[in-house]
Order: C-alpha cells, then structure tokens, then sequence
C-alpha cells in the first residue's frame, strides 16, 4: 500500500494493511480520478464520520458518558506526558 | 456484538478532546487505528455476560493503548472508546471512583496490569443498559426491586495493580 496521508497542516507516511480486495478498489478508484489513495482513503473515512455524528443514538450514548466520566478522562488528561 | 470502526473513533476523539471531528480527523494515525480495531475484534464473539463483554471492553481499551491512533491523548480516547463500545452493546460501565479508574487504566498502559485482571475489575462495574424509555409494567418491576432491596451496591473487589499507588 502506498503512503497515505494524515492532516490537512502536515503529512506523514504510514502503511495501511488492507484487504486485497478492498486495496485494489481503493487504488483503482485513485487512478481513475486522477489522485492519491491518501486521498481517496482519507475522504472515504470523512464521509464515514459525517454519517455517524448524525447518528443521534450513537451521540448520546457518546455525551452520557463523557458527562458520567468527567472526572476520570480529566484525570487521564492530566496523567499524560 | 457492534464493533466500533475508524469513523467511530473519530467521532469519539473529536468530542472527547473537545477539538470537532475535522481536527480529530487530522491527528488520526488511520494505520494504528486500523491496526487497534482488528487487533480488539474478537471472530465471532457474542456478549453472553458482563464477563465476556468485561474482556471484550477491556480488549478494546487495551489495543487502543497499545496503537494509539490519537497519539496524543491515547488514554482519554481509548477509555471513551471503550464506554462506548460498551454502551452500543447493551452494558452500563460505573467506573468510579475516577481516581481508582486512572490507576487502573494507567497500569493497563504501561502493561503493569494483565488484561485479564483489568477486566475482572471491569466485570462487576457492569450493568445492563435501561432502555431510554421504560414501559409502566417495567418502571413498576424496577419500584418493586428498589423496595425489596435488590439493586443495592455491593463491595467492588480491588484491581490488582501495581504497589506504589494507593487504591481509593
């Protein structure tokens, strides 16, 4: 798998391990539009994330338990170099 | 069993570290995202009790720890990630004391602490999710219980973690 890309600001090469099929589907649909699999891979996942935050269900069970693990992930947060 | 994938894990860090999913996109490492979520998915596992859904939470947190897709604040999202994946299969996870969590989830992060033992002290911190809404014959079962003294907290027992830390 060819380097993929990270953020918007900067970039740095990683190694995706996919599935054969789903590989060769991601560097066909890049060739065929003329960009990089990065590319491709990271827009795939935006539409993905798109989706899910208008999953209502899937946001207040995310809310109920930060707000009941407040304190905890404060905690973690503050433990971390 | 609902596994969370990598759009799952965006959404989560992007709440949890108050930054949008937009900025949480940007920091995502996707290859140890990947990495963490096919490393915590257990082939066919269904949650048969707060045992099994204990070790699968716990398998999740701990791959997240190990990978860490949001390099910078991997213990707050994987233990966001882990309630989570909790919550969308059913269990209610009651971490407290904060303080006792931390030790545990820390431990869990330098491998000081068995998986196996985070997940025993898991287990019993594990209720079945209610439902948002209760029919009246369930709201009625549930007075019932309350009266009969059923539902009242029990001791916890202890993480077995690593000496040097005290244990609230």
């Amino acid at each position: 798998m060819e380097p993929a890309a990270a953020g918007k600001a900067r970039t740095k090469n990683m190694v995706l391990r996919l599935d054969p099929d789903l590989a060769e589907l991601l560097a066909t649909v890049a060739e065929v539009e003329g960009r990089s699999v990065s590319d491709v891979a990271r827009e795939a996942i935006a539409a993905l994330v798109e989706a899910r935050r208008k999953d209502k269900r899937f946001r207040r069970q995310l809310e109920d338990n930060l707000a009941r693990h407040q304190r905890l992930l404060d905690l973690l947060q503050d433990a971390q170099p | 069993m609902i596994a969370l994938d990598t759009a799952d894990l965006v959404v989560i860090a992007g709440r949890t570290l108050g930054i949008g999913t937009d900025a949480a996109l940007d920091q995502l490492d996707i290859a140890a995202a990947l990495d963490a979520l096919a490393e915590a998915r257990p082939p066919g596992v269904k949650f048969a009790g707060r045992t099994a859904a204990a070790t699968a939470g716990v398998g999740l947190v701990r791959a997240l720890l190990r990978h860490r897709p949001f390099p910078v604040h991997a213990q707050q999202v994987a233990v966001a990630a882990g309630l989570q994946f909790l919550s969308l299969n059913g269990w209610h996870a009651d971490l407290n004391p904060p303080s006792t969590a931390a030790v545990v989830v820390e431990a869990l992060a330098s491998g000081r602490l068995a998986p196996g033992d985070a997940a025993a002290w898991l287990a019993p911190r594990l209720s079945r999710a209610r439902r948002a809404v209760l029919a009246p014959s369930a709201v009625r079962a549930r007075s019932a219980t309350a009266r009969s003294g059923r539902g009242v907290p029990v001791p916890l027992p202890a993480a077995r973690v690593p000496v040097g830390r005290a244990l609230a």
